[in-house]
């Protein structure tokens, strides 16, 4: 069954589709409320993952805390992904969910004139000085999902359907989700389910790793996890022994392979992959 | 009765859904009947309008400023088309052409860039770093394109009512999905919206007449109220008044006509 | 030398190109010429003290005393009984009237306190106001030559001269060249003015264009109409702002539900159903609204019959003012209807009469605008709206009483100079001060007036004059122009200096172009034995001689009221120009037998 992954321009958007749909169909609905549970199990504070997923304004975790943040939350999405009938928002979700054909990945974009005069009207600005903010955070979402996951949250074409609600309203849209998730090529096979798998595992082993090894690309096949690391030779046989016995410690992981490269761009960069952001 | 833009990225495969949607709405399907409307009533090549409107954006760079000249009567065309509705348009900037009127259904089609270079590769026999390279420069030309002429980032989905991903649907359910929100009411034309858009069509045969030889004109109309906004400059003002007299008898529904010197035309002008 | 020469230079070319306003190009000379070493900091600010600018803000400030009290527009009355109904007799009776309040006001004053009168007697007696205005402006430009305090240059003068010790003039002692020049002026209408007016060419040409604007030929009137009970379903909200968009018709009064009566609606302001809504059109375009809408066009006023009567509502015709600060902004930046809470109805400049979206429309000196209100709205508009009326508001608030003493004062300060032979800018100072003493305007209201551009205007330019006389730039230059000239008489020499000064006031401020040619017509006038003050007082003069382009203050404001092009003054001005330095010249020579 389908697992549909909502994003918005306006969070509150996405979150109050998400919901709507979940409570009409059925769905179990995964959403900031995952954050405590993260928050929990990693101990971290609740308010510092809001922050890694947030990457607007100023910045209030460095850049190595943000992408280890981002794993935990990346990891946790997953887990719950796997399980079918979910919708999911607010986790970005939409950015690290690749080539998974039973995910439907739909973008919901709020009304412009009605989130300008929102916007303007909760934080007491003027028309082109709301106009501007608005601008300015489209911009922070740009560069923070480029650096954390190396795409653009606004570029339509990681999307399967963008829909503006400018003159197409909330309840045509969960028709439009609805219809779409009946279509053929959104349900379930066996090879889209190991792909959420294989995703799945890459990212605990991710989780794993990370702190230690913060320039890595993981990837996984059923039980095999590929890992590529950025070391040099001297350090190679530490490195690939330590990568080892972390990888190993995540249940369900068989065969581990270590490829160490001097530049992460030269590792092959298939689907099932989960990768540290940019800048190796 | 609505009219529907079906805007597309290069080689995203967005005529098949264009055209399966005309069919099963009953509509029309337009694209090159507006090349040769314009190319018949202003007298240039369709060959030539067709090259630099679709196949090669680089070539409306070297004409300077005619390029504003072949937009202009193709958007002439296009709105006269559109005023009929029950059309499908699929071709560049669509969303642009026809901006501001109610009952157009914005559509744009795009594709991973991994299936747009597969089908490339299929297509022209091409290795996936030539398809790929071939692509990007494509992608760069059309943005550039837009851009010069209406400030516009056509992957900008804001521009859109919808953006469907092919292939994840087939063409079959994309031109379903696209059928099902042209026949929302919002979408249907009303007397507003009809009127928005003979203010449209009025405005865009003006700029036509005017465009080549005042380039920089822009132009409003509402109800047969006409404005034509030049820069500043008497000298300036007073030519483009005396040309804009001659339209009253040559352009229908032209109830004032008015040359506004110096003022900012509004987001709405052509 | 060099450093002066470069001076004027850059100060030439920014007055020309107008990058930077003439008064901040004025400060900066101020400012730049004692950095450079060319005068000391003490000169470079004497000019804020010096005689001629105390005397203009004296001048000022008297002039708009007079404007408060309503003496000058006593005067309409009985001029335009004495004229009749003759064209030619009342183009006299005004411009001479117009020409002897401009020796003792500023001429853009008095060009502006006629408007309205001028306005009326064309509505009056149906001439066209191109027939009226030029002639009469020019007579303000004129006029400013009859006293020394007409005008800025010659107010300047005796200051320009004291540097060389030469004898400042008296306040009369321009007043039969002055006299003449207008005398000739206005001869020179009169007699060619069929040639060299644009005639009722102008009026044909506003005709014509105002019947294409309302093809059934109706004057634009107020109708009421009143919507039906579904006008709102099914449709997107219509707003005043459409309908005057759509149709050209302007709403002027609604009635917001249940029953609350609102003149002058904003742009935003809904039309509900079952509404009575009063609208300023012409016939056709209400009937077309009528029509395309489904209102109910009702035969005569009901629900606003009060409302929107003469006695308590009309339109306007007002005039953007040369220091208003409306100039170079559009309404809407303005926030003109919300201010002052009345419906703008059209824009008119030049020949051309704008209707559509003139809220958005930057507006210049003498753009023309139409405008309805209630009367109480419209004087609050002409109170602080920086626009000079052409229709009088109903409401006028003018210190009647007070006319007495404003021309007391005047009186005073002119006995002080003629009799006392007191110091000129004492003498206008304590008129001015009388004038306050006494109420007839208020301190307040004296600053306001006070055109500080002006101002600063003579204030920076007096030490760069200083500096070209002291560093030997204007004597070097005298030579110069001197050898192009070559040996010649006197009266020749004063032809060239007089043609020079008409030159450079064109294309540099009359006040920039005689601070930089006193000293220099001066300089030449001792190399070649010509009286020096003789040469000054050219250079005085020949700066009014400012009619080829619509640049003077004056022209700029006639311009749109008398729908005139800038061709339209290069025809009149070149004829005007050269008949002022014809008898200016020989008056000279009559006089003083130079």
């Amino acid at each position: 069954m389908t697992s549909i992954l909502l994003s918005s321009d306006d969070p509150q958007v996405a979150e109050d589709i998400a919901f709507r749909f979940a409570q009409g169909e059925g769905y179990k609905h995964v959403g900031l409320s995952l954050l405590s549970e993260i928050a929990k199990k990693h101990d971290v504070s609740e308010e510092k993952l809001q922050w890694a997923l947030d990457g607007t304004g100023a910045r209030k975790v460095s850049r190595k805390e943000r992408d280890v943040l981002l794993s935990y939350v990346q990891a946790a999405t997953l887990e719950t992904l796997v399980q079918d009938r979910v919708v999911s928002a607010g986790l970005a979700a939409h950015l690290y969910v690749k080539n998974v054909s039973h995910v439907l990945q739909l973008r919901v974009l709020a009304n412009p004139e009605k989130r300008l005069e929102e916007y303007g009207e909760q934080h007491k600005l003027s028309r082109r000085k709301a106009q501007k903010a608005l601008e300015k955070l489209r911009e922070e979402r740009i560069r923070w999902s480029t650096e954390s996951f190396g795409v653009s949250e606004y570029d339509p074409s990681i999307y399967d359907i963008v829909v503006q609600l400018k003159q197409i309203d909330t309840d045509r849209v969960l028709r439009i989700i609805r219809e779409t998730a009946a279509f053929r090529g959104f349900q379930t096979m066996t090879y889209s389910r190991r792909c959420l798998q294989n995703l799945q595992l890459a990212s605990e082993v991710h989780v794993a790793l990370l702190p230690s090894y913060p320039a890595i690309r993981v990837k996984a096949d059923g039980d095999r996890v590929i890992v590529h690391v950025k070391c040099s030779k001297r350090q190679k046989p530490q490195t690939v022994s330590g990568i080892k016995e972390l990888a190993r410690g995540v249940e369900t992981v068989g065969l581990v392979e270590v490829h160490t490269v001097s530049d992460l761009r030269d590792a092959d960069i298939g689907a099932e992959h989960t990768q540290s952001p940019n800048g190796e | 009765m609505t009219v529907i833009t079906i805007s597309r990225g290069s080689k995203s495969m967005g005529m098949a859904v264009a055209e399966h949607v005309a069919e099963t709405l009953g509509y029309e399907c337009l694209s090159r009947a507006v090349l040769l409307e314009a190319s018949e009533q202003f007298d240039v090549p369709e060959i030539k309008l067709a090259k630099a409107m679709h196949d090669a954006p680089s070539i409306l760079e070297r004409l300077g400023h005619r390029k504003h000249s072949y937009v202009a009567w193709v958007q002439s065309a296009l709105t006269r088309h559109a005023a009929r509705d029950n059309i499908v348009y699929h071709g560049l900037a669509g969303h642009v052409l026809l901006k501001n009127v109610a009952h157009v259904l914005k559509v744009r089609i795009v594709a991973s860039l991994e299936h747009r270079v597969a089908f490339v590769m299929r297509q022209e026999n091409m290795s996936a770093v030539d398809a790929e390279h071939d692509i990007h420069k494509m992608d760069k030309g059309r943005q550039k394109w837009t851009k010069s002429l209406y400030g516009v980032d056509p992957t900008d989905a804001t521009l859109y009512d919808l953006v469907l991903n092919i292939p994840r649907f087939d063409v079959k359910d994309a031109a379903d999905l696209i059928c099902q929100c042209a026949k929302l009411p919002q979408f249907a034309s009303t007397p507003d919206s009809k009127r928005d858009m003979a203010d449209l069509v009025q405005a865009c045969a003006v700029k036509a007449a005017l465009v080549d030889e005042y380039p920089d004109v822009a132009v409003t109309s509402k109800s047969g109220n006409v404005l034509v906004y030049c820069a500043a400059g008497d000298r300036h003002g007073r030519k483009v008044r005396s040309r804009v007299e001659s339209l009253r008898q040559s352009i229908e529904g032209i109830n004032n006509i008015e040359v506004h010197v110096g003022a900012s035309p509004p987001e709405r002008a052509v | 030398m060099v450093l002066v020469l470069v001076m004027i230079s850059v100060a030439v070319f920014l007055f020309v190109v107008e990058w930077i306003r003439i008064d901040v190009v004025a400060i900066l000379i101020m400012v730049a010429l004692p950095l450079m070493g060319l005068v000391t900091p003490k000169e470079a600010f004497c000019g804020l003290s010096s005689n001629a600018v105390v005397s203009i803000i004296a001048v000022i400030i008297i002039g708009a005393g007079l404007d408060k009290t309503g003496l000058v527009n006593n005067l309409v009355t009985p001029v335009l009984k004495i004229a009749g109904n003759s064209t030619s007799r009342i183009v006299t009776a005004i411009s001479l009237t117009v020409a002897g309040i401009s020796s003792f006001m500023q001429n853009i004053g008095a060009a502006a306190l006629f408007l309205p009168a001028i306005q009326r007697v064309s509505k009056k007696l149906k001439i066209p106001m191109s027939k009226l205005l030029m002639p009469v402006g020019f007579s303000a430009i004129l006029g400013g030559t009859v006293t020394l305090v007409g005008c800025s240059p010659l107010i300047l003068l005796n200051d320009l001269m004291a540097q060389f010790n030469l004898k400042p003039f008296g306040l009369f002692d321009v007043t039969p060249i002055g006299a003449a020049l207008v005398a000739s002026g206005i001869t020179t209408f009169i007699v060619l003015g069929r040639w060299i007016l644009p005639q009722t060419e102008t009026a044909e040409v506003v005709a014509e264009s105002e019947a294409k604007d309302v093809p059934d030929d109706s004057a634009a009137d107020i109708y009421e109409l009143h919507t039906p009970s579904d006008y709102t379903h099914y449709r997107e909200p219509i707003t005043v702002g459409d309908l005057r968009e759509r149709y050209l018709v302007n709403v002027v009064a609604i009635v917001e539900p249940p029953d609350y009566k609102i003149v002058a609606p904003p742009a935003s302001m809904q039309v509900h159903s079952g509404v009575s809504v009063g609208v300023f059109g012409s016939k056709s375009a209400v009937i077309r609204l009528a029509a395309e809408e489904g209102l109910e066009l009702k035969p005569q006023l009901e629900v606003f019959a009060e409302e929107l009567t003469d006695q308590e509502s009309g339109t306007v015709e007002a005039v953007v003012a040369p220091r208003s600060d409306l100039v170079g902004r559009t309404l809407a930046e303005a926030e003109f209807e919300g201010r002052y809470q009345v419906t703008p109805i059209s824009l008119g400049r030049h020949d051309e009469i704008f209707r559509s979206d003139i809220a958005n429309m930057p507006l210049r000196v003498g753009d023309v605008l139409e405008v309805h209100g209630t009367w109480k709205r419209l004087h609050y508009l002409h109170q602080g709206g920086g626009l000079l009326f052409t229709t009088p508001v109903e409401i006028e608030e003018l210190k009647k009483d007070k006319a007495v003493f404003a021309g007391l004062w005047l009186a005073v300060a002119l006995i002080m100079v003629i009799v006392f032979k007191i110091n000129l800018s004492v003498c206008l100072m304590t008129g001015a001060l009388g004038m306050i003493i006494t109420r007839v305007i208020t301190i307040d209201d004296a600053y306001h007036a006070v055109d500080w551009r002006t101002v600063f205007l003579l204030a920076g330019l007096i030490p760069l004059g200083m500096a070209t006389e002291k560093t030997g730039t204007a004597a070097w230059i005298a030579n110069g122009v001197l050898q192009a000239v070559g040996p010649t008489s006197p009266i020749v020499l004063i032809g060239v200096i007089a043609l020079l000064a008409t030159f450079f006031t064109l294309v540099i401020s009359n006040v920039g172009a005689t601070v930089l040619l006193v000293p220099l017509a001066i300089n030449m006038a001792k190399a070649s034995g010509l009286d020096p003050r003789m040469a000054a007082l050219a250079v005085g003069l020949a700066t009014s001689n400012s009619f080829i382009l619509p640049t003077h203050q004056v022209n700029a404001l006639y311009m749109g009221p008398g729908g005139y092009r800038s061709t339209d003054f290069m025809k009149a001005g070149v004829v005007m120009s050269v008949v002022f330095l014809v008898v200016m010249v020989g008056m000279m020579y009559a006089l003083y037998g130079v």
